[in-house]
């Protein structure tokens, strides 16, 4: 009889595919009721969210909103005054957090180190080997075009490779959950369109990602899903998609001069305004199937149409929506720094 | 474990990698061999020198001449290395007056020595006096010069007294006795009977030890504290902590840190131990009942031995955590030194109970002060060849020791509150809440 090394999953008992697929499908990260003060200061307010396994998570919020505050609660540097983080079906265990990846917002690295050593030692602090901890150092390098820079110390480095060799010193144990605080910023637009594979690179491993970030576009780009938080709690919590639904339509309309499509438009119910230029409106909905019924009303008024242009809605403009006037808040100078 | 050993390893190549490290390694035996050599150097790089003795009696000329000319060097000999007699010749007067030799004092004129031709370093005049005593008078130029001068007033004072005895009716060889009488000591250790009783040089070796080891404890810690203040520091404003600590607890890190500077220093003790050992093996061999070999035969002694390298170990780490834990307080060098205003103050303490406890170990004073955790490395080292009762012996030691983990966990707890959680000002706030531990 023919033995075979491992058991195919279809032919595996029920039970042993049900527990699987149950792991599979287990959020890789779970923040429940997280809470974080500073003296009187609340930087975080009963904070929940999950990561689903092998996704990538935009964590979102204006300055000093407690982004930063809630990354180094999940992983562990901050101790939550409330609410718990769960991390791979578990507690903060050092097992656990060895299979978590992890790039502060305050960049740092030892100077004096050369690059290869410097991702070798915290990839080593995660428990790999030392020869292959080297040889993963050297592969990453040369992979993000830092071969020529292997043996280089890190003070000769500038500002955005030696970002880059801290992101590699994050991700060279080959973590299950990769938390980047602000990847993007300080870093040319190359190099954020490099760092943007590389996050690509990492969930196609299998690996989730978080990150935390300003710029609307890189979530855009790069998140199915996102969190949004203002002065430390959740605004909003989904989908992109489902984020820019809270918009309402807008399109840009342009008739042959001397056609008043406002008047036309406002007696059908739809607001329309006068744009920059002769002949030019914006038309506003409150959703964004209103404008199809904007199109429609064009149409019933027989506006000479030239142009009807329905305005992608974009995430930055869903953040300011949603984060409104929560986007001040009173910060103390410790939490300035986001 | 591993992740401290990790920590220490980076930390120890990260100085090892210095240059400062370097010198520091090799300044030491040098500074050794400079000592030892400087004065051989300077003596062979010194000419020789003329003296011309002058006396109406022969005998004076000759037992002046014999004291001076220690080298009886010949033509072309060099003096011996470190002999500084070696470099005096004496020659013929060329005159027999002051007035006469000034040319060749004044180095105008030369005279032949074995050395070749050389002027006159000095010239001595000997006379009797009417009350039979002698009379010197130097006339030189080299003021600063008074080693000849010196030896010629010894073998004259030597000559009068031998004279004055004749003439007392004493003989050449009961003066020579009379000279060499001298009280006979030994010391005896009631702890011991028979041959063993009597207290040997090698005896007192240990304490020898003792005090060395604790002021070199004492050296170390203040050279440590630099090490470990700025490493602390360094941290803290390189932003690496929050890297690190995904990876490590808190109280990991710093115990690397610690260990880490820790095999610095051992590495530097072992290079300057082996080069002191090596230069007093070959003086030990010299004189194998002196000093030195007492030394080597108390290292020999691992009780003794092993008790004074915990006491100093002990010490090292705790004062060593002590400083983390200032640099955990402080943002910067400036704020740190001034923090070490106290605790400069809390050594010195123990370098006064150092002098008192050298020559009474076993005082109530130095007794009580040992339990002390700050103070019982340095007093323990100093104890520990007294043979204390083994609870004064081992007491201090384990409550020294147990005070570098909750040195460390006070650390840690510090820098949480004051770097991690960035609340400056409530760190000590929360240092008195004695809170949830530093994971």
């Amino acid at each position: 009889m023919k033995r075979t090394g491992a058991r195919s999953i279809k032919t595996a008992p029920f039970f042993v595919v049900a527990r699987v697929e149950a792991i599979l499908n287990d959020p890789i990260l779970v923040v429940d009721g997280l809470t974080k003060r500073f003296g009187a200061h609340e930087a975080v307010s009963a904070l929940s969210f999950e990561v689903p396994r092998g996704t990538i998570m935009g964590f979102l919020g204006p300055n000093g909103a407690g982004k930063s505050t809630t990354l180094k609660s999940i992983v562990g540097i901050h101790r939550p005054d409330a609410g718990q983080v769960t991390l791979f079906g578990g507690g903060l265990t050092r097992a656990a957090l060895n299979r978590v990846g992890y790039l502060p917002e305050e960049r740092g690295l030892y100077r004096k180190m050369r690059a290869v050593p410097s991702i070798a030692f915290f990839a080593r602090l995660k428990g790999i080997p030392a020869g292959e901890a080297r040889r993963r150092a050297a592969r990453l390098l040369d992979e993000n075009g830092l071969g020529d820079w292997k043996q280089r110390k890190i003070a000769s480095l500038s500002k955005g490779m030696a970002q880059k060799v801290q992101i590699l010193c994050a991700i060279a144990h080959e973590p299950d959950l990769v938390i980047l605080d602000e990847p993007f910023s300080g870093l040319d637009p190359v190099n954020q369109a490099d760092l943007e594979r590389l996050i690509h690179g990492l969930v196609a491993r299998g690996a989730s990602v978080v990150f935390s970030t300003h710029v609307m576009q890189h979530a855009e780009r790069l998140c199915r899903s996102i969190v949004l938080i203002a002065r430390g709690r959740k605004v909003f919590d989904g989908t992109v998609e489902a984020a820019l639904s809270q918009l309402g339509g807008e399109a840009v309309v342009e008739v042959e001069p001397g056609f008043d499509l406002a008047a036309a438009l406002g007696a059908r119910g739809v607001e329309a305004s006068v744009g920059d230029r002769e002949g030019v409106y914006r038309v506003r909905t409150e959703g964004r199937e209103g404008i199809q019924r904007a199109l429609a009303a064009c149409v019933s008024a027989a506006a000479p149409l030239i142009r009807f242009e329905p305005v992608r809605p974009s995430l930055h403009d869903a953040f300011v929506q949603l984060v409104g006037d929560r986007a001040t808040p009173v910060m103390r100078p410790a939490e300035a720094a986001e | 474990m591993n992740r401290i050993y990790l920590i220490a390893r980076r930390e120890y190549l990260s100085y090892v990698a210095a240059p400062g490290f370097w010198i520091s390694l090799i300044a030491i035996p040098l500074l050794l061999v400079a000592a030892v050599m400087a004065p051989l150097v300077i003596g062979q790089a010194e000419p020789a020198r003329a003296v011309a003795v002058i006396s109406d009696d022969p005998a004076l000329e000759r037992v002046v001449s014999d004291a001076i000319d220690g080298g009886n060097l010949q033509a072309g000999q060099q003096p011996l290395p470190g002999d500084a007699m070696a470099r005096y010749v004496v020659v013929p007067a060329p005159a027999t007056t002051a007035e006469a030799l000034t040319p060749w004092l004044v180095g105008e004129r030369t005279v032949s020595t074995p050395q070749g031709e050389l002027s006159l370093s000095a010239a001595l005049f000997v006379t009797r006096t009417p009350d039979g005593g002698t009379d010197l008078q130097v006339w030189s130029t080299s003021l600063a010069d008074r080693e000849p001068v010196e030896r010629a007033e010894r073998a004259l004072g030597d000559l009068m007294r031998a004279e004055a005895l004749g003439r007392a009716g004493l003989s050449t060889a009961e003066i020579d006795r009379v000279d060499d009488l001298w009280p006979s000591v030994a010391s005896f250790d009631p702890r011991r009977t028979g041959a063993e009783a009597e207290v040997q040089v090698a005896d007192r070796a240990p304490f020898f030890v003792s005090v060395a080891l604790s002021y070199l404890l004492f050296m170390l810690i203040f050279s440590v504290a630099n090490m470990l203040l700025s490493s602390v520091i360094e941290e803290k404003q390189a932003r690496i902590l929050d890297t690190l600590m995904t990876s490590a607890r808190l109280t990991e890190v710093l115990a690397g840190k610690l260990l880490g500077v820790a095999m610095v220093s051992l590495t530097l003790l072992t290079v300057w131990g082996v080069t002191a050992v090596t230069a007093a093996r070959l003086g030990a061999g010299a004189d194998p009942d002196g000093v030195v070999a007492g030394v080597f035969e108390a290292l020999s002694d691992p009780v003794l031995i092993g008790m004074m390298a915990a006491y100093f170990l002990v010490g090292y780490l705790m004062y060593g955590a002590i400083f983390i834990g200032i640099g955990a307080l402080c943002e910067n060098l400036q704020e740190a030194q001034t923090l070490m205003g106290p605790v400069i103050v809390i050594l010195m303490i123990p370098m006064l109970l150092i002098l008192v406890a050298i020559n009474t170990p076993d005082s109530e004073v130095v007794r009580t002060m040992a339990w002390v955790p700050l103070f019982a490395p340095f007093l323990g080292i100093l104890r520990v060849p007294t043979e204390p009762p083994l609870l004064e012996l081992l007491g201090p030691l384990v409550l020294a020791a147990a005070t570098v983990p909750l040195a460390l966990w006070v650390s840690a707890h510090l820098m949480r509150a004051g770097t991690v959680d960035q609340a400056a000002g409530a760190a000590m706030r929360r240092l008195l809440s004695f809170g949830r531990m530093g994971r």
